[in-house]
């Protein structure tokens, strides 16, 4: 379950893989706070687009022909990350995301850089998306519920890149699991 | 005045003889010496002294997951081998610590791998490529020991005490901030069962999926 609204939980634990683990605590800026949600789509957005190879565990970042950006992620394992074409529809600097059950339960506060993303067939209430990831450093493999996870500091170049809502993501290819 | 001009004559006349004739016995002595002496001329060597060309140094940072620490590797070729030096520091390079120092042969590589650091910044670990086997090392970032006997934990020597059925295939990353994730093979060759290695207690747990 995903909270689609700005929630920074400084001092709480997090647990993943069953264990507990001490989130990063985040120090808001001024624009942190700003709506950034169902924004319309300018010409900025239109050039930008993002591309993840699911066989590779790669998202490379592209404004026009340019490629901005490029780096290991970590998709699907526990749950796949669905393939298409998606758009981005809300950036949040940071929430709480919890899921999972048994052993792969997991409650993760100050999630950060979230960027969410839809489609016709995946509803935004579905919670997938791209953002950093805290809890672990296992980067060009499969490691998450859905989402695709990026190291902090690269959930936070492509975070401050996307210059608006509706970018466009390209999901492809058959994750190593 | 005739007599003495006829002496002067005979004198001058004989003085010219002698001369001429030392002339041509010292140049055919040179030439005959320059000879030898070009030959024979020794090579000194230069004044100016030649200085060694040093070994280049080659450093490469990486950054930990959240950009605050980086770790940086220096290596150096040397006459036996390569040297390496592992050092960690501030985001800004500040508070450079060196962590470890190693001369290893040509075929010998130690390399830091991308998934190095550990999520919370307190561990990092290396791999060191060898022709028989490959080791896998975890250093603490301060640079303390972890124990009086070592200052860092041989994951294959550890393995191959424990599970000698199977053999390290890699190891890719860390699955929170104690635990890393090993992959295996089996004595046949075949995949093996992927595992956790918890620092904590020097253990391995056998993991039901295959983290590929």
């Amino acid at each position: 379950m995903e909270s689609f609204q700005l929630k920074v939980e400084n001092n709480v634990l997090g647990t993943f893989n069953n264990r507990p683990v001490a989130p990063p605590k985040i120090a808001l800026l001024p624009d942190d706070t700003k709506p950034n949600v169902l924004g319309a789509e300018t010409s900025a957005s239109e050039k930008q687009r993002i591309y993840i190879d699911l066989s590779k565990q790669m998202l490379y970042a592209y404004d026009g022909d340019n490629l901005f950006f490029k780096t290991y992620v970590s998709t699907g394992k526990w749950f796949p990350t669905p393939t298409g074409d998606f758009k981005i529809w809300t950036k949040i600097r940071a929430t709480r995301m919890s899921g999972g059950s048994g052993a792969d339960y997991y409650d993760l506060p100050n999630v950060p850089f979230v960027m969410f993303f839809d489609n016709n067939e995946v509803a935004a209430a579905s919670g997938f998306s791209l953002h950093g990831a805290y809890w672990h450093n296992n980067f060009g493999h499969p490691m998450s519920h859905g989402c695709v996870n990026m190291r902090t500091i690269d959930a936070e170049k492509i975070y401050n890149w996307v210059s608006s809502i509706g970018t466009k993501v390209t999901i492809f290819g058959q994750a190593p699991i | 005045m005739f007599k003495f001009n006829r002496e002067l004559g005979t004198l001058l006349f004989t003085g010219l003889v002698v001369g001429v004739g030392f002339l041509v016995v010292t140049q055919r002595d040179y030439n005959n010496n320059r000879h030898v002496f070009s030959e024979s001329l020794p090579i000194f060597p230069s004044l100016t002294p030649t200085p060694e060309t040093p070994y280049p140094v080659e450093t490469t940072t990486t950054d930990a997951p959240d950009g605050n620490k980086k770790l940086i590797l220096k290596k150096e070729q040397t006459k036996t081998g390569v040297t390496y030096s592992f050092s960690t520091a501030d985001r800004s390079g500040a508070n450079e610590k060196m962590v470890f120092k190693k001369t290893a042969p040509l075929n010998q590589v130690l390399t830091v791998p991308y998934n190095t650091w550990s999520p919370n910044d307190t561990y990092f670990f290396l791999k060191e490529t060898t022709p028989t086997v490959n080791n896998y090392y975890v250093f603490y970032t301060s640079g303390k020991s972890f124990s009086e006997k070592s200052q860092f934990i041989n994951i294959q020597e550890l393995f191959a005490q424990k599970l000698p059925q199977y053999a390290i295939e890699n190891v890719t990353g860390w699955a929170d901030q104690t635990l890393l994730i090993v992959n295996t093979k089996t004595e046949q060759g075949r995949q093996g069962p992927s595992f956790w290695f918890d620092l904590t207690g020097n253990s391995f747990l056998q993991l039901g999926t295959r983290f590929n």
